[in-house]
């Protein structure tokens, strides 16, 4: 056994790490050597002047501090700048779909009410106003439908036309973004 | 317990294996703690979790992120830098 791996064996015995019969080696070479003895005794110092030193606890602000953050801890300045970010576009898509429903409603009524106006446009106009605004004729002319057969109320039909537009980006935000319902909510 | 298992090596250096009076120890332990903040952050964070705390090195590495062997040594380097320390510490006291 040389001093190089007996330097090894002490550093294993300091931290707990040796077998007993590797213990019983390295004290027997430490009594026989009085250069691996003065390291022994150097690093046994520092090893039980540590050991007598009291714990070290945090103070109770900082534990509190930790804790309201521990939520939060993933989310570093620029997570949180895309999430504003995202907030910003979900307040768009939130605006525009508003927009949309209203225009479609206001679509929906004349369609309903005036059908001379629908007719007016000829089958030409009709191809073309299905092909060009086709979400928009077929919404309108649904909810106008609605509108029209049913006799429901124009605000009802503007909040069908947003529930049912909401409902439309919430699913597409869950399947682009893997959110939740309640998240992508809280987003608003 | 490391220290338990050290009585059983008793170092042959007469002024080690003297003992060591209460005030003499809260003296070293005060130079100990003096020292480590000559260490490394990472060296001082080892040592402290293991030997202050009494962190197993599985439980610094989970908690620092560092592999277990890094973890050791770091603190096995930290410990060999207090040594110097004390040592050094010894000498100019003496002189």
């Amino acid at each position: 056994v040389n001093c190089d791996e007996v330097a090894l064996k002490i550093e294993s015995h300091l931290d707990g790490d040796l077998s007993e019969d590797d213990s019983r080696a390295l004290a027997k070479h430490i009594a026989a050597c009085s250069h691996c003895s003065v390291r022994f005794a150097a690093l046994l110092q520092v090893v039980e002047a540590l050991e007598g030193l009291p714990e070290v606890t945090a103070p109770d602000e900082l534990v509190s501090d930790m804790l309201y953050r521990l939520p939060a801890y993933h989310i570093n300045a620029a997570d949180m700048l895309s999430r504003s970010a995202t907030r910003v576009r979900w307040a768009l898509s939130f605006t525009g779909a508003a927009a949309s429903a209203v225009i479609i409603t206001v679509l929906a009524a004349v369609a309903a009410r005036v059908p001379a106006w629908w007719d007016s446009l000829g089958a030409v106009g009709r191809v073309v106003a299905r092909l060009g605004v086709k979400g928009v004729v077929w919404a309108g002319e649904t909810t106008g439908t609605l509108a029209g057969t049913c006799g429901t109320p124009l605000a009802y039909v503007l909040l069908i036309d947003v529930a049912l537009l909401s409902a439309g980006f919430i699913v597409m935000a869950m399947w682009r973004r893997r959110h939740t319902p309640a998240s992508v909510l809280l987003t608003f | 317990m490391v220290q338990g298992e050290s009585t059983t090596i008793d170092p042959p250096a007469a002024d080690a294996a003297s003992p060591v009076s209460a005030v003499a120890r809260r003296d070293l332990q005060r130079t100990v703690a003096a020292a480590l903040q000559q260490l490394s952050d990472a060296e001082r964070l080892a040592v402290v979790l293991k030997h202050i705390q009494g962190f197993t090195y599985e439980e610094i590495s989970a908690m620092t992120a560092v592999p277990v062997g890094t973890a050791k040594s770091h603190a096995h380097r930290g410990r060999r830098k207090l040594a110097e320390l004390l040592r050094r510490t010894g000498e100019e006291d003496a002189s």
